[in-house]
């Protein structure tokens, strides 16, 4: 799993069986590239990425990774491509504990050594996660579990992390610490970022590129300079 | 002739068994496997009666009934407290020890059973004929139906579908959730009584056979094929079901020793193509064929997202219309708090030593910190802390080991959530606990205090109250719903809402509890900008009616919006209190929580 991805999402449409809620999407991420998607409640942004990790099925269009067709591939395959979700809900494995969960999210990851050391990495980034590393993660406080999720995302070793809303239930100081640590891996490993966040300064502090949706579509899309110097912001949503 | 009455009396006595199955596996979530065996009390009861004491019909009947439903309500105790894999296993044991001590009781009959049991004699008219039987159990099934029907579509009903989907969110809302599953459970055995005493009657023999855990099996097999959770899907099933096997039988010419392999066959196939292709079975929950009793429930058919995509921009109105509706608001006579501002020194929470321990960790390690009367107090903290453990403890759901928690005066510390939210104190959830299959407007209509309607004896005996009730609640309901701009969706099921979505129905479902005390656990986490200025005007609202709230909140912009005065709390002490101005000015505090 070396090697920089880009990712292109051309016009999908997703939704849940009769329910749609994504009419005509696209986007595109170069390696070491980082976009936010921004927008009002049930604008679709969590079909967004759900249809590109491969836990939605894609009603029409295309997803390329490097090029290739990956519309139909598993999310499995796509997580041994490199695409890792991190998802809104809180989602550790609650009877098993802290070490367990981060060892599972380094599954994907070939390399033993690698996989260590990502695993030391998470532990440093999250010095609570130490303390609590055999304690059963059902029973940490649900910012301690959004966390862990982090912690196994990171540790998948992603060519491309589609974030949803990650600074979710987050103190502040923490969050602007992974704001650092997604820069840094970013800038080290050519990792591309896809973040979906409600928290719209969070996301201009990170993002070169933003594309807001509204109603299942993409209304605008510019830099976050451009973005920024936009008058009236909110009427966007 | 007499064929098919036959056929349909035992379409009869197995409708009654799926429906009142029904009741506590499909509406309530209970999962008992042993509900063959309340048939088997009631069966047996009959029996007994009817041979050692010469009991006629109808009082045999009502022996039964009675006899299966305290029998019912005894299993209830244990059960009360289990999960789920427990509770199966408790009904297991139910069963096993009811065939047991009947075939070991030599009274009972032993093996063999009760035989010989009398036909029914009524008014001088004797029963022998399918046909005449057929006239008996028609009126006594549809009774039984009717008296289902009235639990199960009602605001009693509701509850019990609030207790399968959370039972924790349904005790933070006032219901006491013990009561009502064994109020199930009795009504449920009592139904399953009365189907094994017309079985007794009918067969005019008992024998522990017919009582035992394959029975309770093919019983759940009717409920999950026809339909969990839908009223009369359960009644398809059974007929269905029972139909089969006969019919099958004469048109493939099979040997009548065969019989119960093909039934086995029957109901096996029956379940693993429902699993398969139709889990919500042939009726789904939601679907209504009864029009008849439309007078007792309100419920229509809830719309696809697809109708409501069209209802679109509408259904995520904004509430600052809403907003006007709290100007002529005085609250309602069904609040939950008896009434009161405070303590004489204004605070209406005093907190004063709280302490938990959770084998080596002490989450909260002696807590003092009080709420003053009507005003917004904010709650912050690194993750961790035990901010969301302290509302646990305040509102009952975990006990503090020690430390008192005066609400207006009185300790409530080691109270049940039920009975902390009925003195007027209630809380929201981190991950939201909102009722996934049910509509975002039943959500709401779940947070009324001292509705009739969801009492046993309120629902038989004030139907007229009740109907009164229901309509004030949904208005309510409704009017909270826009309140935080989702009427448009009201009829949709909660769970299939984004997020955010349920988020604010769980804030309307809050506020409609009309608690003077509202604990908030990141109400605003997971909102857009817009909707968190909205709810943030909504928390300042609150404050101007006198309610008094305490926010946890990571979001510091919407926090100092609303914030009268914060406490800091970390690793389970307060270790800091002041404006959230003043705190977010203290160095040490901005590098453990604040950030820049």
């Amino acid at each position: 799993m070396s090697g920089k991805r880009s990712l292109a999402v051309e016009d999908i449409r997703a939704g849940y069986g009769k329910k749609q809620v994504v009419f005509g999407v696209s986007l595109s991420l170069e390696p070491g590239q980082i976009v936010a998607i921004l927008g009002h409640n049930g604008a679709g942004k969590t079909t967004t990425l759900k249809t590109i990790a491969g836990l939605l099925p894609a009603q029409s269009g295309v997803i390329r990774l490097d090029g290739v067709d990956i519309t139909r591939n598993s999310c499995a395959q796509r997580v041994r491509h490199g695409i890792v979700y991190l998802p809104q809900e809180r989602s550790v494995f609650a009877q098993l504990s802290v070490h367990d969960n981060l060892l599972l999210g380094g599954t994907p990851n070939p390399d033993r050594a690698e996989r260590q050391k990502r695993l030391d990495y998470v532990l440093e980034l999250f010095p609570i996660l130490g303390e609590r590393r055999s304690q059963m993660a059902g029973t940490l406080s649900g910012g301690e579990q959004r966390m862990v999720a982090f912690g196994i995302a990171l540790m998948a070793s992603a060519r491309v992390l589609l974030l949803d809303e990650y600074s979710l239930g987050l103190a502040p100081s923490l969050c602007q610490a992974l704001a650092g640590t997604i820069k840094l891996l970013v800038e080290r490993d050519g990792m591309s970022v896809l973040l979906v966040e409600q928290n719209v300064p969070l996301a201009l502090s990170l993002a070169e590129r933003v594309s807001v949706m509204r109603m299942g579509r993409i209304v605008v899309e510019e830099t976050t300079q451009q973005l920024g110097e936009r008058e009236h912001l909110w009427e966007l949503f | 002739m007499e064929y098919q009455a036959d056929l349909a009396n035992q379409v009869l006595i197995f409708a009654i068994l799926a429906f009142s199955l029904n009741l506590l596996l499909g509406y309530a979530g209970q999962v008992t496997i042993g509900h063959a065996a309340f048939a088997g009390v009631g069966g047996y009861a009959a029996a007994k009666l009817a041979t050692a004491a010469g009991l006629g019909f109808a009082p045999a009947l009502v022996a039964a009934v009675l006899t299966a439903a305290v029998v019912g309500l005894i299993v209830s105790v244990p059960a009360l407290r289990l999960s789920l894999e427990h509770l199966i296993l408790l009904t297991l044991a139910v069963s096993v020890v009811f065939v047991t001590l009947a075939s070991s009781t030599s009274a009972l009959g032993g093996a063999y059973g009760i035989l010989n049991i009398p036909n029914p004699d009524l008014a001088g008219k004797r029963f022998d004929y399918p046909s005449e039987y057929f006239l008996l159990f028609l009126p006594l099934t549809i009774l039984a139906f009717l008296i289902y029907w009235r639990f199960v579509e009602s605001p009693f009903g509701r509850v019990l579908k609030a207790i399968r989907e959370d039972e924790l969110a349904t005790r933070a809302l006032g219901k006491n959730v013990f009561v009502y599953k064994m109020e199930a459970f009795a009504v449920a055995s009592g139904l399953a009584g009365l189907a094994g005493a017309m079985l007794a009657f009918y067969t005019m023999l008992v024998a522990p056979a017919q009582f035992n855990v394959t029975q309770s099996m093919l019983i759940i097999t009717m409920v999950i094929f026809g339909g969990m959770g839908n009223p009369t899907g359960p009644v398809l099933g059974a007929a269905l079901l029972v139909l089969a096997t006969p019919v099958l039988e004469k048109n493939l010419n099979i040997a009548a020793e065969k019989a119960g392999l093909v039934r086995m066959v029957v109901y096996g196939a029956a379940l693993v193509l429902v699993v398969q292709l139709r889990p919500q079975g042939l009726i789904p929950e939601r679907f209504s064929l009864m029009v008849v009793p439309r007078w007792l429930n309100r419920w229509k058919r809830p719309q696809t997202a697809a109708q409501s995509q069209a209802i679109g921009a509408a259904g995520n109105s904004e509430p600052s219309a809403a907003l006007s509706f709290l100007d002529g608001y005085h609250g309602s006579s069904s609040s939950a708090q008896p009434g009161g501002r405070g303590n004489n020194d204004g605070t209406v929470l005093a907190v004063r030593g709280l302490k938990k321990r959770f084998g080596g960790i002490e989450a909260v390690a002696g807590v003092d910190f009080v709420l003053p009367a009507g005003r917004v107090t904010g709650l912050v903290g690194p993750n961790g802390a035990g901010k969301t453990t302290v509302f646990s403890l305040l509102t009952g759901v975990i006990p503090p080991d020690e430390g008192s928690v005066e609400l207006r005066g009185k300790d409530v510390a080691g109270k049940t959530p039920d009975a902390i939210a009925k003195m007027g104190m209630v809380r929201s959830f981190q991950d939201v606990r909102i009722f996934a299959r049910l509509t975002a407007l039943e959500n709401v209509m779940l947070a009324t205090f001292g509705h009739p309607g969801e009492t046993f004896l309120g629902l038989f005996t004030k139907p007229v109250a009740v109907r009164a009730a229901e309509r004030e609640a949904k208005e309510r309901a409704l009017k909270w719903l826009s309140f935080v701009g989702l009427e448009g969706k009201a009829d949709l099921l909660a769970g299939s809402l984004a997020f955010a979505e349920q988020k604010l129905v769980a804030i309307a479902r809050l506020l409609a509890t009309e608690a003077d005390v509202l604990l908030l656990d990141e109400p605003i986490t997971g909102i857009d900008p817009q909707w968190a200025t909205r709810i943030g005007e909504v928390i300042h609202t609150l404050r101007q009616l006198g309610k008094t709230v305490c926010i946890v909140e990571h979001n510091l912009r919407a926090l100092e919006q609303v914030a009268d005065h914060c406490y800091f709390m970390e690793s389970g002490r307060i270790t800091a209190e002041g404006s959230l101005r003043d705190l977010m000015s203290e160095p040490r505090l901005v590098s453990a929580y604040f950030g820049t």
